[in-house]
């Protein structure tokens, strides 16, 4: 039973997040993609409750949480105005019921792997699995236990989301399950499957956004396989990114509503991991600088995609501040600490590490397909401007370490940069005609 | 970015082959094993990731039902790495309890082991202390209990 009430826990978000995505402004998305959507509202609401709990000393319990997190789904929906319908009804065709299947079959195959313990990540022994636990036995972060001298290794500034969740799913079940965190893969993986078609729809035809979704599923199970993401971070980041990426290309971007709810799952990003914060800004500065518009436009627009953002790492960063636990994202040494002297070891550490990682097939295959779809739109910019960005900022994050980084590349480069080639098949929806014909 | 009908449909196949050949290729092979190996129920979740962690997992947690749950015990090992990875997932597998590293990050800490009152040694052939009371023996080791210090 307890297991199930472990998961059980997860597969309730999207009540919370319903609130906000109950409104007509969302019927545009497919019942599927809002529950979807919902849920990854939810995810980011309810870690962003916890963290405020901890901020105001008070213990963490599964109501009062619950009921937080949709009271701020209700308040967000107070700034959603104006009903939408879906697209037309539009055959699925050959192509896109084939794609339908191959993304379920790569579903499973992320779930049989993860069922047979082939994909479990370390770190959810090193630290997601342990921080999740102690804070459900201390019913809220563990300030203690982060500070301990031999502890360094749970990274006390993480930002929270993730090992909130897990320890919320903990005190739910009554015990941690090691198991059923390694299944948030394939449960998050599945999710997308459902939800990426739908949120496409905007940009692409009913069939195409069901073969680009295919495209970006068995990338990341490919990835989460090879590289053993299970239990860790990484998936619930690439699912916060893709589905904020992907309302971002949209053509119906410039509505309020899509800029906050893909504000929301930018903030769930970047309370997942260090890196969603890089993904959030870059995402969020290359969607202005695209959209064009008046100063006040674009204020408004920028406000709603950052302020989920600044807000739920702004609890985030006063809890650790207040508590002398952490004030910045500081452990490899000050901002421009650099070693440009491991240069060598990041340019060949980092190449090394992706064809380690199904032959390099989940990042050159995604490539390929962009650049045999065609001259990439002016929209394309963003999904591949922020792809250049995230690999700056990894490359800049190795730059740091002070002794040789080889060894953290070689078993981090393909996870951290595994929204690589999500980004590239969401670009190559931006492509304005096949080169075939262009040729 | 709509486009005419046929070069949306062509798009649509090409994205559908990169789906395919990432299916075929990478992902496969990894349950291309026998069908056996394949209905085997793993004992730990890293059985296929990391077999020596496996065993160290599965000796960790054999070890579970011989100390109280608060036990402040440490963990030793032939070498320094294998004690740094006994040592994080005691962390994980014993919630109530107090690990404490012998070595960390390949840093011995002599002065934090001797305060455990229990040592897990895993695969290890004689005690480290010679003083120590066995309370059992487990797959790949066993326990013991450390006398005061005075």
């Amino acid at each position: 039973m307890a297991p199930l009430a472990w998961l059980g826990t997860l597969i309730l978000l999207p009540l919370l997040g319903a609130p906000l995505l109950a409104r007509g402004a969302f019927g545009r998305f497919a019942p599927g993609a809002r529950v979807v959507l919902a849920a990854g509202v939810g995810a980011a609401l309810v870690s962003f409750a916890m963290t405020l709990f901890c901020l105001a000393g008070v213990p963490w319990g599964l109501a009062a949480i619950a009921l937080a997190a949709a009271l701020f789904a209700a308040a967000l929906s107070a700034l959603v105005r104006g009903k939408a319908t879906a697209p037309a009804q539009e055959r699925l065709g050959r192509t896109g019921a084939l794609a339908v299947a191959l993304s379920g079959v790569c579903v499973l195959v992320a779930l049989a792997a993860t069922d047979a313990g082939a994909a479990t990540s370390v770190d959810l022994f090193y630290f997601w699995g342990p921080k999740a636990q102690q804070f459900a036995i201390a019913r809220g972060v563990d300030t203690a236990f982060l500070a301990g001298p031999f502890h360094d290794y749970m990274h006390a500034y993480y930002p929270p989301l993730v090992a909130s969740l897990d320890a919320l799913a903990t005190i739910a079940a009554g015990r941690f399950s090691w198991t059923c965190a390694t299944l948030t893969f394939p449960l998050l993986l599945g999710a997308l499957a459902v939800a990426l078609p739908g949120v496409l729809r905007g940009a692409a035809s009913r069939s195409a956004a069901a073969a680009v979704s295919a495209l970006v599923i068995a990338a990341i199970a490919v990835i989460g396989v090879r590289a053993n993401i299970a239990g860790n971070g990484d998936m619930p980041l690439l699912f916060f990114e893709t589905l904020a990426m992907a309302l971002l290309l949209r053509p119906d971007a410039s509505d309020p509503a899509v800029q906050l709810l893909a504000g929301l799952l930018l903030a769930g990003a970047a309370s997942a991991k260090v890196e969603g914060l890089a993904f959030a800004l870059a995402a969020a500065a290359l969607f202005l600088a695209l959209r064009g518009g008046g100063l006040a436009d674009s204020a408004k627009a920028a406000a709603r995609l950052l302020i989920p953002t600044a807000v739920t790492l702004g609890a985030w960063f006063a809890f650790g501040a207040t508590r002398r636990l952490f004030t910045a994202y500081s452990e490899y040494g000050p901002f421009f600490a650099l070693h440009p002297d491991h240069w060598p070891s990041v340019a060949t550490g980092i190449p090394l590490a992706l064809a380690a990682t199904g032959r390099a097939l989940p990042y050159a295959v995604p490539l390929i397909c962009l650049a045999a779809a065609g001259r990439p739109g002016r929209r394309a910019i963003l999904p591949l401007g922020t792809a250049a960005a995230l690999l700056a900022f990894v490359v800049f994050t190795y730059l740091h370490l002070a002794t040789d980084p080889s060894q953290w590349i070689s078993y981090s480069a393909a996870r951290i940069l595994s929204p690589l080639p999500m980004l590239f098949a969401l670009a190559a929806v931006c492509a304005r005609r096949l080169s075939r014909e262009a040729a | 970015m709509s486009g005419p009908a046929p070069d949306r449909a062509r798009r649509a196949r090409l994205w559908l082959a990169g789906a395919l050949v990432l299916c075929l290729f990478p992902l496969m092979p990894r349950l291309g094993r026998s069908l056996r190996e394949q209905l085997r129920l793993p004992a730990t979740p890293v059985d296929r990731t990391h077999g020596e962690w496996a065993r160290e997992w599965l000796f960790l947690e054999s070890c579970q039902p011989f100390l109280p749950s608060n036990a402040r015990f440490t963990v030793l090992a032939a070498d320094a790495d294998t004690e740094m990875a006994l040592y994080m997932m005691a962390i994980g597998l014993f919630p109530a309890g107090q690990p404490l590293p012998h070595t960390y990050y390949g840093m011995p800490h002599p002065e934090q082991a001797a305060a455990a009152q229990y040592s897990l040694e895993y695969r290890k052939s004689a005690p480290e202390n010679p003083r120590a009371r066995l309370i059992a023996r487990v797959p790949d080791g066993a326990i013991y209990e450390r006398p005061p210090t005075p």
